[in-house]
């Protein structure tokens, strides 16, 4: 069971030395005096002990017992026995989304089925989907994970969280549930979907905590200033619990101006566990990864090689605490880096930088990092626009530019072409708070952008031949 | 009784109204009137025809939308210029007009974009002035 003890003064905090004045302008005070479990304040020596002890438990396990794991690892000459210190990791292979694949659907399995109590499956939104198995004690420990992770958002006995993540195959309905349930908070357990309800839901139930993805509170936000509601005084929304999808500032100041005055950020990968992963604490400076349950790596995509903390590569993440599907250096495709420093909330778990998307797609625009699912998932939310559009590189002089064509469905038009150009620049102002960027968007009739099997080619480079 | 607009979202480039007028031909739809509205790269194509069900299911793929206009037919008595200024004394704001491609019933007519149909056909009628109805097509 968590432990969460009541830390009164954060200078009691042995692990972090700090001065309390320092604190007092950083810290909010309504987050002074936080629950905490234990394990969130370990000593870093004894997190790293710790981390190596499981590593190497978890390794032992998947070298004798597992198939496919043992035999990579033999065929990578790596054996248990050659783990000492943390750093040894970096001689295991890595494992990627590939690997699942192969072993679809349940191929990795390190236990009997009499010991799986769960399956989820990934939705499989680049490429095929992955089934992740848990036993029991993977659920326990879970939702151990995301009680963490709303406690650390101020989330108490005493809130009410309406959960309007999906519910089901998607880890992140049930994911947050078991977590708020296991912190002792009141649920109401809305799942994605009917809008009209949902604010409803949240209106007449006083929810004061909303966990979504971002795009949906955006979405609901929107819809409920079109009811006429003014969602910051007819909501009791304080905490926002977003995840599932990259988000950015921009975004979050949004959030804070329409919805709630808390938006935190929760990660999470369904082929780990689901949500939980790491979340961001108070000071909203990065998330905290679970470390005594992970261990997190950046590393360069092209070489492999380890990166040091605040280099900028993909997310490698290692499960040092699971039962049913372990594994071993996984590549997520997330771009982030990693930061070792104490957190001045007393955490010791390290952080990790907000996700700013996948590491294959970016491109380099103006200066500015820009990542196609960011625009994807502005596209999405709009009602107006088809599920088709294409990102096209150009070239502007000296400079790399980039527009967005995108289907317009049949509820969007109007006789006015005025209508349109104000729905064009609806859609070009939503990637601007997003990216930061401005990015010309062409509206284009159903059906005329290329449709392609399997993987959609979304990005269209023509800086060659312009 | 109002007429049917359909408005057809199209981009502006070679061909797109022939592709719809084709499409109307092929099911034996008549255009009975049609007006062009570009905003640069896209325009919306508005048209009125004989059977507006059957054309919008040939027009299938385009994104297109209905809406109800005004249809006065122009004659010797009843000039555009009396219509606007009828309108105009009564309040009536019209967004955009146009006339028919072919006549109607033996007179052009003009297509009128209002704010409030029902109270603009009131307005019309009140002052002797004909309003065509989806049946005159027929």
């Amino acid at each position: 069971m968590i432990r969460f003890v009541l830390i009164q003064e954060y200078s009691n905090n042995k692990n972090y030395k700090t001065d309390d004045s320092e604190l007092k302008g950083r810290v909010p005070m309504e987050s002074r005096a936080l629950y905490y479990s234990e394990i969130e304040r370990i000593n870093r020596k004894e997190l790293e002990e710790l981390q190596l002890r499981k590593l190497r438990a978890t390794l032992q396990i998947l070298y004798e017992k597992n198939p496919y794991f043992g035999r990579k690892l033999r065929q990578a000459q790596v054996k248990p026995s050659d783990i000492n210190k943390l750093e040894d990791i970096a001689k295991i292979p890595f494992t990627t989304k590939d690997d699942l694949r192969i072993n679809y659907p349940i191929g990795l399995l390190n236990v009997g089925i009499e010991k799986v109590v769960r399956f989820h499956v990934s939705s499989g939104t680049t490429g095929d989907p992955t089934v992740v198995a848990y036993t029991e004690s993977d659920v326990d420990k879970w939702s151990e994970l995301n009680a963490r992770c709303l406690n650390m958002m101020g989330v108490k006995r005493g809130d009410i969280i309406q959960i309007a993540y999906g519910y089901g195959l998607f880890t992140g309905g049930l994911g947050i549930h078991y977590g708020a349930e296991r912190l002792g908070a009141a649920i109401v357990p809305s799942s994605a979907g009917n809008t009209k309800r949902q604010i409803k839901l949240m209106k007449d139930m006083h929810a004061t905590v909303l966990a979504c993805t971002p795009s949906y509170a955006l979405y609901l936000a929107e819809a409920a200033i079109q009811e006429g509601l003014n969602p910051k005084e007819d909501l009791s929304l304080r905490v926002g619990v977003f995840g599932a999808e990259p988000w950015s500032e921009s975004v979050r100041k949004r959030l804070i101006n329409q919805l709630c005055p808390e938006p935190y950020d929760i990660y999470g990968l369904s082929e780990l566990c689901g949500p939980g992963v790491a979340a961001e604490c108070p000071l909203k400076n990065g998330l905290h990864v679970w470390a005594d349950h992970f261990i997190p790596e950046v590393i360069d995509p092209k070489t492999g090689e380890v990166l040091g903390p605040g280099e900028e590569g993909e997310l490698v993440f290692t499960t040092i605490d699971k039962e049913a599907m372990p594994l071993l250096r996984y590549r997520t495709r997330d771009v982030s880096c990693l930061d070792i420093e104490p957190c001045a909330c007393g955490r010791t778990h390290p952080r990790i930088s907000r996700i700013k998307g996948r590491d294959d797609d970016m491109l380099k625009i103006r200066g500015v990092n820009v990542f196609p699912s960011q625009i994807e998932y502005v596209l999405e939310r709009m009602e107006e626009l088809g599920d088709q559009y294409q990102i096209i590189l150009t070239k502007s002089g000296p400079l790399d530019d980039l527009k967005v064509k995108v289907e317009v469905k049949s509820s969007a038009v109007s006789d006015k072409p005025w209508d349109m150009v104000e729905l064009k620049k609806k859609v070009e102002s939503e990637i601007y708070s997003v990216l930061n960027l401005h990015v010309e968007v062409d509206l284009v009739e159903p059906g005329s952008l290329p449709r392609s099997e399997g993987k959609a080619k979304r990005v269209v480079d023509l800086r060659r031949s312009t | 009784m109002p007429v049917t607009q359909i408005s057809v979202f199209v981009e502006n480039k070679p061909g797109r109204f022939a592709e719809i007028a084709t499409r109307l031909e092929h099911v034996k739809v008549k255009i009975l009137a049609f007006c062009i509205a570009d905003a640069g790269d896209f325009g919306i194509i508005r048209l009125i025809v004989n059977k507006p069900e059957l054309a919008r299911k040939a027009l299938e793929g385009f994104a297109e939308s209905i809406m109800q206009v005004v249809v006065v037919p122009i004659t010797e008595q009843v000039s555009v210029s009396k219509i606007a200024n009828l309108l105009g004394s009564k309040k009536v704001n019209i967004d955009y007009a146009y006339t028919s491609a072919i006549p109607i019933n033996g007179n052009l007519a003009l297509i009128l974009r209002v704010n409030d149909v029902e109270r603009t056909e009131k307005i019309l009628k009140e002052n002797s002035i004909e309003v065509l109805t989806q049946k005159d097509f027929e």
